[in-house]
Parts: structure tokens; sequence; C-alpha cells
């Protein structure tokens, strides 16, 4: 069975190659689209995704939109210190000015931050962000795209503050925009904020005596846990909406594609098999080495399309958000894999219904 | 002694609209090892549909056909792809190759399908090869080889797996004259070297000369040469 699929397709090279550049364009789009979509999509929720934060405690209007909730938090810092486990976190949208480029402003999600608490990212370039009132910051490493270099400034128009980078931090994107941490110290020290507040508050794992304390203090709020933070993010599920439908219809094309593809090649070997099953061949045979066929075509397009799919993560810009995540490329690879095996089973009944006895002559 | 061929009462018809036609009427006969029958008779007379419910490829109205003492009737459609496989060696009215497979794989393919082992396919592969007298072909593909040498491959195809009957429908209907008897006469010597039973259909009169025994279809029925 495995050798006569082979020598098929080593004899028709040219037809069963173009099969498989079909499969591997088909799958490549596949894959790079939602390779780019998915990239896309984490820049607005990144921040959220690799957060420690296991529950956010949200105002119970805002329909877990952070930027929509909001608290006064003074009383709840000296009833219950943020030791016993919670952390605040503020998004404070700003738009820097750097280099001098005034009609280039840099947008940019700011977070004050306890460089001891949970909430703090860490840095892979750079120096790490102090506890002290200095204005210096640590940037996601997208805003390096735009030409941001370790110890440059950015200067904020609305506070007239200008802040010094220090160091480089990963996968802190929200709301399409890089998140820049300044020091908890720094950012109350020059009244930022006027009063202590959080859009949230955070804690990093299940402890309902904690909640229940924190509720009793601020009220007005719900706890609810980090995927429906995300989901609440704008734009996030609207996002994914149309990423998947775009793969939904990607795979339904190719299955037609690919089952007219594989139907074309067995009508045309309808005669072979016809004799094939006169001599004896059972249909069990004949499906499988056309499967056989399929499997083989499959796995080597599918593999160069994952192959090409990393060698597409070199050649694009920077800056351009790409997500090359093993598992989204294994469930796509996955599903074309079997999408392909149905496209030939389709065809399959055509060899079953084969005559033999249209071999012998005069019957045709 | 049981014989390779036993056709007992057979009786066919095709539904042809509202109307049935008969094509087969009260066929009977046998055949001993190491006979070479021939087969003549006008066209549309039911020759090949003869030679289709022999061979197992299509079911008889009435009666039955043994083969090698074994009754193809009531068999299901996989028991009766195992007879042809294993006790029926075809031969088409043109080759009827595979066009990926060189000449020696044409052959393998058909005892690989009867489980045969390595070793013993390559070993009868080369020796029908030879008989066919292609030892010096066994590596070419069909489009490298003429329609005889195409031919030869098909009659070494048909003996692969030691069947016990040789069904042969217009085999030499592609091929000029000298091809023709060529053919016939190499289909007659694997049959009496091997000592199969062998029926062949033609139209061409001049092969008779190798036959055993001529049959012809005169009004659904199958009569004797004398
Ligand atoms: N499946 C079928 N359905 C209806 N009629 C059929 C079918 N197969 C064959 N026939 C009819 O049966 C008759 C015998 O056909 P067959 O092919 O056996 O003739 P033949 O003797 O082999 O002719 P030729 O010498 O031209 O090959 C023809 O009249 C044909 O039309
Ligand atoms: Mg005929």
């Amino acid at each position: 069975m495995f050798h006569l699929a082979i020598k098929d397709m080593r004899f028709s090279k040219v037809k069963y190659g173009l099969i498989a550049l079909i499969l591997f364009l088909i799958a490549s789009l596949v894959l790079v689209v939602s390779g780019l979509a998915r990239g896309l999509s984490d820049q607005n929720i990144a921040m959220l995704v690799e957060s420690e934060g296991t529950e956010f405690y949200v105002s119970a209007d805002s329909e877990n939109e952070l930027d929509q909730s909001g608290f006064l938090i003074e009383d709840l810092l000296e009833e219950v210190p943020t030791e016993e486990g919670w952390q605040p976190l503020i998004t404070h949208p700003v738009r820097f000015v750097h280099d001098g480029k005034e009609d280039e402003k840099l947008g940019a999600t700011m977070i004050p931050v306890d460089t001891n608490s949970k909430l703090y990212p860490g840095v892979i370039e750079g120096e790490a962000l102090t506890n002290d009132e200095d204005l210096t910051i640590i940037v996601d490493q997208t805003m390096q795209a735009d030409g941001v270099e370790l110890n440059d400034t950015l200067y904020d128009e609305e506070t007239d503050l200008t802040f010094t980078v220090v160091g480089f931090t990963e996968d802190q994107t929200y709301r399409h925009t890089p998140v820049v941490y300044v020091s908890e110290a720094a950012f109350y020290a020059e009244e930022i904020s006027p009063n202590r507040v959080a859009n949230t508050v955070v804690i990093f794992e299940d402890n309902d005596a904690l909640k229940a304390s924190i509720d009793n203090v601020l009220s007005e709020g719900v706890w609810v846990d980090k995927t429906e933070v995300i989901d609440a993010v704008p734009g996030h599920s609207s996002e994914q909406m149309s990423l998947n439908m775009m793969i939904f219809f990607l795979i339904v094309i190719s299955v037609f594609v690919l089952a007219a593809f594989f139907y074309i090649i067995t009508i045309q070997k309808l005669k072979q098999f016809g004799i094939l099953k006169a001599i004896g061949a059972k249909n069990q045979f004949l499906i499988g080495s056309t499967l056989m066929q399929v499997v083989i075509l499959s796995l080597f397009s599918l593999a160069l399309a994952v192959l090409f799919t990393y060698g597409v993560t070199f050649i694009l810009p920077e800056g351009m958000p790409f997500d090359f995540n093993i598992t989204t490329i294994s469930l796509y690879s996955l599903s074309m894999f079997l999408v392909s095996i149905l496209g030939a089973l389709l065809s399959s009944r055509r060899i079953v219904k084969v005559d033999p006895q249209q071999a012998m002559g005069g019957a045709e | 002694m049981t014989l390779p061929l036993e056709v007992k009462q057979i009786n066919k018809r095709f539904k042809d609209g509202e109307t049935y036609i008969d094509v087969l009427q009260n066929i009977d006969f046998s055949i001993k090892k190491g006979e070479f029958v021939a087969i003549v008779g006008p066209s549309g007379s039911g020759k090949s549909t003869l030679l289709s419910i022999i061979g197992a490829l299509l079911t008889t109205d009435d009666g039955d056909v043994l083969i090698n003492g074994k009754t193809v009737k009531n068999l299901d459609e996989g028991q009766r792809s195992d007879v042809r496989l294993n006790d029926i060696g075809f031969i088409f009215q043109t080759a009827e190759l595979l066009p990926y497979l060189h000449a020696e794989d044409q052959l393998d393919l058909v005892a690989k399908l009867n489980k045969m082992d390595k070793k013993q396919r390559k070993a009868r592969a080369k020796a029908l090869l030879t008989d066919v007298g292609l030892e010096k072909r066994r590596k070419h593909y069909p489009h490298q080889l003429s329609g005889g040498e195409k031919q030869r491959v098909a009659v070494a195809r048909a003996f692969m797996n030691d069947p016990a009957l040789i069904l042969a429908d217009e085999p030499t209907a592609s091929l000029d004259e000298s091809r023709s008897h060529e053919i016939v006469s190499l289909i007659k010597q694997e049959v009496k070297a091997k000592s199969k039973a062998a029926i062949m259909v033609t139209h061409d009169e001049s092969l008779l000369t190798y036959c055993d025994r001529v049959f012809r279809m005169k009004d659904h029925h199958l009569i004797e040469d004398k």
C-alpha cells in the first residue's frame, strides 16, 4: 500500500507536487494570518495575560472593564495593608513626545508599581526600576520599533514631566499601546494622580477572607477572575471573533479546494482502480493507498508551512505583532490535516462504486 | 480429479427498459488442465458476458460456475475478489498496466496482494518475465515498452499468482498480425508448460490453430466445433 502510493507519486511528480504546493500555500495562509491576527489581538491584552493576578475587584457598574472601574483606596491601605496579598492596579494613558517629535506622540499606558510586588514584570534589558522618587521608567520593548533606546527621555506634555528610560520589559502591552512602568513613589510624589486611586484591586491567590475584607472597605464592587477582565477589554472579544471567523472560513474553503483536487485525481484513476479490482485488489487496499498519499502529502506540506511561518517571524518588520504559538500552530495544522483526510474520504465513495467488470472488453 | 473449470447450465439476461434480453442460455461445458480453449462468435453475442461470469466479475441468473471444484455462487464481494486474485489470471484487450510501475513491479503487485513473501515474488517475477522474453526489460515502465511487450507483461502478470484458470478477452485486439500470433503462442506455451486451463475470446480465426478446442456462440448457446 505504502510502496504503491509512493511509486505513483514519484511517477507523477508534477501533479502531486502541485497539490502539495496548494496545500502548503493554504496552510501557510492559515498559519501566517492567524499568527498576525493573534499577535495584534495580544497587543490589546498581553499585560493582563502575563499578570500574576488571579482575581480583580472591579466596580459593580463597570461591566468588568478596567477603564470604567475606579476606587479611592486611602482607607483600604490603612485598614488592610498590601502585605496581606493585594495590589492596586492603575492604568493611566499617556502620550509621550520623544526626540522632539511634537507631531508624532507615542501613546502608552503608564502603570505605577511597587517593584517588590507581583505586578512588577522585571526587565529583559537595561536596569531594573527602583522604588525611589526618580523619574525613571521601564517600557515595553515594542517601543524600540519607534526608536526608543536606553537612557532616552520621554516628555509628557500634560504633566510637564520628563522620564528617563532605564530598561525594557517584554509582553507588556495593553489596549494596543506599550506599558510603561514607573515607581509608585514617583507617581504619587509628582501628583500625577492627586489621590490614592486604583482602577482595580488585584489579588494573587484565591483567598476568601482577604476578598471579604477588601469588599468590606471598598464596597460597590465585585470580584471577577482574570478571563472575565480580559474578555471585557474593549475590542478584544470582537477581535477574537473576527479572527476565529477568518480561520473558520479559510478552513472551510480548504475543505472544498482539497476535496476537489483529490476528487479529480481519483476520477482520473477510476479505470486503473477498475483493473486493479478485476485482478483481485479490494476496496480497502485502494482506499488505503489513496489515503496514504494524502497523509504523505499533507504531512510534507504542513511541515513546510510551519517552517515557512517560523521563517516569516524573522523577516517581519520590527514592531509588527506576530504570535508564533506552538499550541495554536499545532491546533491549526491538525485541523488542516484532518480536513485533507476528510477531502480524500469524500472521493473514496467513487472508488467503492467502480465496477471491476468494466475491465472486461465490451462492457464499456 | 477436480477440473479447473466447470460451467453448469448458465442463463443470463439483461434488463433493457421494460423487456429482458437473453444473452446466455444453458451454457454448459468444462475444461481440463492444460487445455487451451477458444470462444468465437459475432459481436454482441455474449462472449465477454460469459467470460465475466466465469471470472467472478458478474453473477449468473441460474446455474453455477465451479473453479477448481469450488462454487462461485453465493460468495460476497470480498470472497469473489479473493477468487479472482488466487484462482484466475486475466488478460484484457489492452495490457492495462499501471503507468507508474516497471515490468517487474507490475508482477510484484499482484503477488503482494496475495501475500506472497518477498523472495518468492522476486524469483517468480524474474522467471516469468524471462519466459515471455522480457528479461532485459524488467525495469522498463509501460511508456518505455512497445504494445506487444506490454501485452507480454500482462501475460506474465496473469500467471504470477499461479492461478488454475486463465481468461483472455480478445488479447490481440490491439496488436498487428505477427504480434498477435506471438502473444497467442506465448499464452499457449505457458498454459502447456504450467498445465493451466485457459479460455481465449477472439475474432481472429487464424489464431484458432493454437487452441485445443473451439466453441462458437450462436443464438445464446455455446456450441463446440467437432
Ligand atoms: N450491463 C449490461 N446491461 C445491459 N445489457 C448488457 C450489459 N452488458 C452487456 N449487455 C448486452 O449483452 C450483449 C452481449 O454483450 P457482450 O459484451 O458479452 O458481447 P461480446 O460477445 O463480448 O461482443 P464483442 O465481440 O463486441 O465484444 C450485448 O447485446 C450487450 O448490449
Ligand atoms: Mg466482448
